[in-house]
């Protein structure tokens, strides 16, 4: 199964499943008439014309607007919430790679071949929890700039302790990973 | 011996008969055939043909095709001269040197109508809403500006403005006058002082 939905509007129907290919088949029986159709009366008789999207141009963040300039506030707190929602799409989309790679590969051999995806997907959601995370959904920028005002505090005060935790991360899964080999090659001794 | 015998005291022999056929209706069939028959007088020969009811399933589909002339095929042809001769719009690129209009950002044909000709243009919207924003802050301001300066006038009570109350000299004579001669409370007071 290789269909890749990130393109817009475009799915791939190709794999080299024999029985996949079948299925496929016999769908186009159904989109056979459809198209026909479309190609011979709709194309003709429609007329093209184009249509965008909007292109919100940046303004000035948070930490740049005066005190009292609640203007400067609204507008940075528009493009944050454009920005919280782009970052969201961002994990799911890669949330959506990594889980067709599993489905490509199969829950064990995935566990090596979609690593790479999978640390992406994890550093993305551990870095849209320390930037909006806990805030909840009436949050604004203001609510940001001071977790991440405290949280600079906090790292400042505690300059040893790594709260994010991604290398010991690391470490687990290669320890599982071997452990994984070593059970194949002689699980009677491991 | 009784010759003339009335015709009614044959129905059962005739019933039974072989005559019978064409002459009676079968009412009972079966193991009932032995029970009664109806008597024919070959009046007419149009008779009610009994059958279910007929009301409902016209009703039914009476105001199918009302509400289908009414709406459904008028938004039906509507809608099929949309698809077939308008179509949807296609996602394009901005052009350099170009900043689309505001409904050009919408897919559909009919979104695009609306927003074109029905509802308000969303930069215009935005910006008079930043505007609203801005005058509301001003005052917001300057009721703050105020409250400070009440309040530190209250406190240090050094200045003529919001806690002094100039009042002229003959009004405090008159006082003076009054009291002399009706006491602070107005009138004569027996029990209190």
């Amino acid at each position: 199964m290789s269909s890749t939905h990130d393109e817009h509007g475009s799915v791939d129907l190709s794999s080299e499943n024999k029985f996949m290919n079948r299925l496929i088949g016999l769908g186009k029986i159904f989109d056979g008439p459809a198209t026909f159709f479309r190609e011979k009366f709709v194309e003709k008789n429609r007329k093209e014309y184009p249509y965008y999207h909007r292109n919100y141009p940046r303004v000035p963040t948070i930490d740049e607007c005066a005190f009292g300039d609640h203007v400067c506030f609204f507008e940075a707190n528009e493009q944050f919430l454009r920005d919280r929602k782009v970052d969201k799409f961002i994990t799911q989309i890669l949330a959506r790679r990594a889980h067709e790679c599993y489905i490509k590969h199969g829950p064990y051999d995935g566990f090596e071949k979609c690593r790479q995806l999978d640390e992406d997907h994890e550093k993305a959601l551990t870095n849209y929890y320390i930037k909006y995370g806990d805030l909840g959904s009436n949050a604004t920028c203001i609510d940001a700039y001071m977790k991440q005002k405290h949280r600079l505090i906090w790292q400042r005060r505690n300059p040893e302790k790594d709260i994010v935790g991604l290398e010991k991360q690391k470490e687990i899964r290669k320890e599982v990973a071997e452990y994984q080999k070593r059970i194949t090659e002689d699980p009677i001794k491991a | 011996m009784i010759v003339h015998s009335k015709l009614i005291n044959l129905v059962p022999v005739i019933a039974k008969s072989n005559l019978r056929h064409g002459l009676k209706e079968k009412v009972s069939k079966g193991l009932n055939s032995n029970i009664n028959y109806n008597q024919l007088r070959h009046s007419h020969a149009r008779t009610m043909f009994i059958r279910p009811g007929k009301f409902y399933t016209k009703k039914y589909f009476d105001s199918l095709h009302f509400h289908f002339c009414l709406a459904g095929l008028p938004f039906f042809l509507f809608i099929a001269y949309q698809n077939f001769f308008v179509g949807p719009a296609i996602l394009n690129d901005i052009p350099e040197d170009y900043e689309p209009r505001y409904w050009e950002y919408h897919k559909n044909p009919i979104k695009r109508f609306m927003s074109r000709y029905v509802f308000e243009i969303p930069e215009r919207a935005y910006e008079r809403n930043l505007h609203f924003i801005y005058v509301e802050g001003c005052k917001q301001k300057m009721r703050n500006l105020e409250k400070k300066v009440k309040t530190m006038m209250k406190e240090n009570q050094d200045y003529k403005a919001w806690y002094y109350v100039p009042v002229p000299k003959e009004t405090l004579e008159m006082k003076k006058e009054y009291h002399q001669k009706y006491g602070s409370l107005g009138y004569e007071s027996k029990f209190t002082k």
